[in-house]
């Protein structure tokens, strides 16, 4: 028998997954009742859902949630039986328990326990709305919900209701108030079993007679991948030794053993696919949610939600794929009044789609709204600087396109809570590169807009390029490397040149940076002199474009990435690892570590040493997008845009502690915040017990989040390159950059990030880090 | 109580046989180039990409035996599973507490926190070694900080 904890953690998480579900459900179900308020079925669905969440609540003791799910469940039960008529103040009722119960069971989820909380506003209002009938209502009925709460009890028997439809001749038996407790067990499962006779079945999410699939937890399915790749090793090891052999049955188990193990790899590789519609569930409701706020009537198809990938990639797309769709109302589609003027219906539309292609999956968005202005975005672009007037007139739509990925462009000129933070596009684009997808805009104006992502199928396996350096193989992947080339420094031309400190040579008429991996990985001090021939892996990080040296360009092969002791993750060199078909381990390259690491994106930042410098050096008019910030004591800070992802506004509540480290939970990750005001000479330490919320910048540093907390955001604007050191160098800061009388202090995050991680080096510059420390 | 035993150098050494899961021998390590000196590199075991920690280094010892065929002390650190590179791999030998006795005092300061005693066996000493201090995170820190210091056992070894 297992002990008692583990029954309780059992039965919570089965609590939570069921809770999720229906709270899912839920969102779809309200979604549908609103467009069809006469939609008997989702009605039902509702009752039933809220009835089932109570049931299983108060099985698990969840006080809280279960009088929030009793009290949407009674005003439910009364517009069941036709006593209350469906009004948006309802529904807007009901979506803020669901949105309160989702909050509730996140923090079960967490903290294993009910979080305290007061709802009684909430619930008053629910008890008001289904009172509000008893005086009003069309066929004033006594008010027997709020009469008794032994009678309110049996109106929400659910399999009694279902038989009596006009609320009284419920109240027959009172066998049924013992049954109650049992039903309430039942409930668990029975709610979901064929509905009561009466109910008409429009639903088709709970197919009868199908087998209930198996929980499994993922380290369960990973071990079992792992082992089964090795299995797939094992049997390559053993199939030379058949053809040795010159035995018939040896050889013949062999190519039996080799059959099974390749069905096995291939049933393993398919536990790992999800259908899409796990990502999709959540939209109907946002888009409801969003359409609400802004005014405009939305509607949303769905098509080929079944395309199943890989689960790590599920998670990878949902952030852009919410993106795109928040900006396709925002920004797509119009106000119904502007639609009925343009002749098209005043619901706009939004289609989203999936599907299977060649080995990659398709996702398509596309709305039938205003489309994108182009001239709007060559204004914009013209305006902030990133291009000259007699560019701007001669760049076609596709080029202007690739303006809306660029950080900090927007062409929204009002920031709201949907988009236009300019911080949208150029993330997308990030992420969906960084899974090896690729994206692409079509955009008609007066028609619509429709975006394209196109994802492998799985991340399991990547293609990757292996080089040697020394006597070790190393893998880059794929995605990383621009071109490959040989440079044969005793021809003048190609020499490397020494560019403020740092190696160069000449790429097609630019100055491209040299990394020696040898050097970088500290296994050589040597440097390759002219006159040698380098081979040189041209690489893309996320900050700069970058030559690397290496001493041998091998094959390219398709490797599975496995994680690195976490131990090992303060070396930024590498990414992962893996196996190779010998069997022996090989280390993947982190490209954005190398760079960072090296320094190199540092310098390239300092303006001296522009990859893309034209022949005479840049002038105060280059300039590259900022976020400008405060904290307190220093009011204007600014951050390349390049370095945040996201920007975001945190209750103080959410805040949670591992030690002495705060934390939130952010999204799958659990995301540490800096706060960046202890790491910067001049500013006086922001005390988050002192704030309602927090401003964060959420800065992704080897696919983990780090917020960023700052005092205030304040603008997102184009600011000149030229950076004035400082004299005496300032802790926390690169330099500073003048604009017009206005002095901008520019922040050297990856210092702070180092200040940040090892503390104890910079111990002794200065004691405000032992004060965010004892905080 | 059961203990695998192994050498490291002129040393005789045991770990309690509930920490240990296999015995490997002829590993192929990949070298980490940057990690610390404990950190001899990484091994695949069966599909799992495991640390391999230099127990010579982690003693601060010589390392005289330069082949490459290495002998491994799988083990349970942690919840984290290591492989603990060793000289040689000897008994299995069971041991009542009569014989054990705390560290003397002698040891050098930095294996102590290794050692959670001796057995006094007829013809020699074997060391008990404490299989969850073998490796952290710390250790880490630690050697960054000795680094700083001067005592500079890390970061040079790699070039093979």
């Amino acid at each position: 028998m297992i002990n008692a904890d583990d029954a309780d953690d059992e039965i919570r998480v089965e609590f939570i997954l069921e809770a999720r579900e229906i709270l899912d459900q839920l969102d779809r179900d309200f979604v549908r009742l609103e467009a069809a308020p006469d939609e008997l079925s989702a009605v039902g669905d509702i009752f039933r859902a809220m009835h089932t969440l109570k049931g299983s609540s108060g099985v698990c003791g969840y006080r809280r949630l279960e009088r929030l799910a009793h009290a949407a469940e009674s005003l439910m039960g009364k517009v069941r039986d036709g006593s209350l008529v469906f009004s948006s103040e309802i529904v807007n009722a009901l979506l803020s328990v669901v949105d309160v119960v989702r909050d509730i069971v996140q923090a079960i989820d967490l903290e294993r326990r009910e979080a305290a909380g007061d709802d009684s506003g909430l619930i008053d209002t629910l008890q008001r709305l289904s009172q509000a009938v008893g005086v009003s209502g069309p066929q004033n009925k006594p008010d027997l919900a709020s009469a008794s709460p032994q009678k309110k009890l049996l109106t929400e028997t659910p399999f009694k209701m279902a038989v009596a439809p006009d609320g009284v001749t419920a109240f027959t038996t009172d066998q049924v108030m013992g049954d109650r407790e049992l039903a309430q067990r039942a409930d668990f499962q029975a709610d979901r079993q064929p509905r009561p006779v009466d109910e008409p079945s429009g639903d088709l999410n709970h197919t009868e007679g199908t087998i209930a699939p198996v929980k499994v937890s993922m380290e369960v399915l990973d071990k079992l991948i792992n082992l089964t790749s090795e299995m797939v090793l094992a049997r390559n090891r053993l199939l030379p030794f058949s053809q040795h052999y010159q035995d018939s049955n040896f050889a013949s188990a062999v190519r039996n053993i080799d059959l099974l193990t390749r069905e096995l790899q291939e049933r393993m590789m398919a536990t790992r696919m999800e259908p899409i519609s796990q990502v999709w569930m959540k939209f109907p409701r946002m888009l409801r949610d969003i359409s609400k706020e802004l005014g405009k009537k939305v509607e949303l198809v769905q098509e080929g939600e079944e395309t199943a990938l890989d689960r790590t990639l599920l998670d990878a797309v949902r952030d852009p794929l919410v993106h795109i769709i928040r900006n396709s109302v925002d920004h797509g589609v119009e106000l119904p009044d502007t639609r009925v003027l343009a002749g098209k219906p005043a619901q706009g539309r939004i289609a989203l789609s999936a599907r299977h292609e060649n080995g990659v999956v398709v996702i398509e968005v596309s709305d039938d709204g205003a489309g994108i202005n182009f001239e709007l975005i060559r204004a914009r672009a013209l305006d902030m600087e990133l291009i000259t007037s007699e560019e701007a007139a001669t760049l076609d739509q596709s080029q202007l396109l690739n303006f809306i990925f660029l950080p900090g462009f927007s062409t929204k000129t009002v920031v709201t809570s949907v988009s236009g933070r300019g911080v949208g596009m150029d993330i997308v684009k990030t992420n969906i590169t960084k899974i090896g997808g690729s994206i692409d805009v079509n955009s008609r104006p007066g028609e619509g807009t429709q975006i394209q992502l196109r994802i492998p199928l799985t991340l399991a396996i990547m293609p990757a390029l292996f080089v040697r350096c020394q006597q070790e193989r190393y893998a880059i992947a794929q995605n990383a490397i621009i071109e490959l080339l040989r440079l044969d420094t005793s021809d003048q031309s190609a020499e490397i040149q020494d560019f403020y400190g740092v190696p160069v040579f000449r790429l097609r008429e630019q100055l491209v940076p040299l990394i020696f991996l040898s050097r970088q990985l500290g296994l050589s001090d040597d440097t390759p002199k002219n006159g040698e021939v380098l081979n040189i892996a041209v690489l893309q990080s996320s900050g700069i474009r970058f030559g690397l040296v290496i001493d041998e360009v091998l094959e390219m092969q398709d490797i599975v990435v496995k994680p690195l002791n976490a131990g090992l993750k303060t070396i930024l060199e590498f990414a992962g690892a893996t196996i190779l078909g010998n069997g022996r381990v090989a280390l993947v390259l982190d490209v954005d570590g190398i760079a960072t690491s090296s320094a190199l994106v540092n310098k390239m930042h300092s303006p001296f040493v522009e990859p893309e410098a034209e022949p005479n050096p840049p002038n105060e008019g280059h300039q590259i997008p900022m976020l400008l910030f405060s904290v307190p004591g220093l009011e204007r800070l600014a951050i390349e845009m390049e370095a945040i992802d996201r920007l975001e506004t945190l209750p103080v509540s959410r805040l949670q502690k591992i030690g002495a480290q705060d934390v939130v939970k952010y999204g799958v990750h659990v995301m540490p915040l800096i706060n960046l005001s202890a790491y910067i000479h001049g500013a006086k330490t922001l005390d988050y017990s002192d704030q309602a919320s927090l401003s964060v910048m959420v800065h992704y540093s080897k696919e983990r989040p780090f917020g960023l907390v700052v005092g205030q955001f304040q603008d997102i604007r184009p600011v000149s390159v030229l950076l004035h050191q400082l004299d005496p160098q300032q802790r926390g800061l690169k330099g500073c950059v003048v604009n017009g009388e206005e002095i901008i202090n520019v922040i050297d995050l990856s210092e702070i990030m180092r200040q940040y991680r090892y503390p104890e080096e910079f111990l002794g510059d200065s004691n405000t880090i032992d004060a965010v420390e004892s905080k | 109580m059961e203990y695998i035993t192994f050498h490291l150098n002129e040393f005789y050494l045991g770990i309690a046989a509930t920490d240990v899961l296999e015995v490997n021998r002829g590993f192929q390590i990949t070298p980490i180039p940057k990690s610390p000196a404990t950190v001899r590199g990484v091994v695949n075991l069966r599909g799992e990409i495991i640390l391999a920690i230099d127990m010579h280094a982690r003693f601060q010892l010589q390392r005289h035996d330069q082949s490459e065929n290495l002998t491994g002390v799988i083990l349970s650190c942690k919840r984290m599973t290591i492989a603990a590179i060793v000289d040689q791999v000897g008994d299995i030998i069971e041991l009542h507490e009569d014989t054990f006795e705390l560290p003397p005092s002698n040891f050098p300061q930095a294996s102590r926190e290794l050692i959670l005693g001796v057995h006094k066996l007829s013809e020699k000493l074997l060391i008990i070694v404490d299989a969850q201090k073998i490796w952290s995170d710390s250790t880490l820190a630690q050697e960054r900080q000795q680094y700083r210091d001067g005592m500079s056992l890390s970061y040079q070894r790699l070039a093979p």
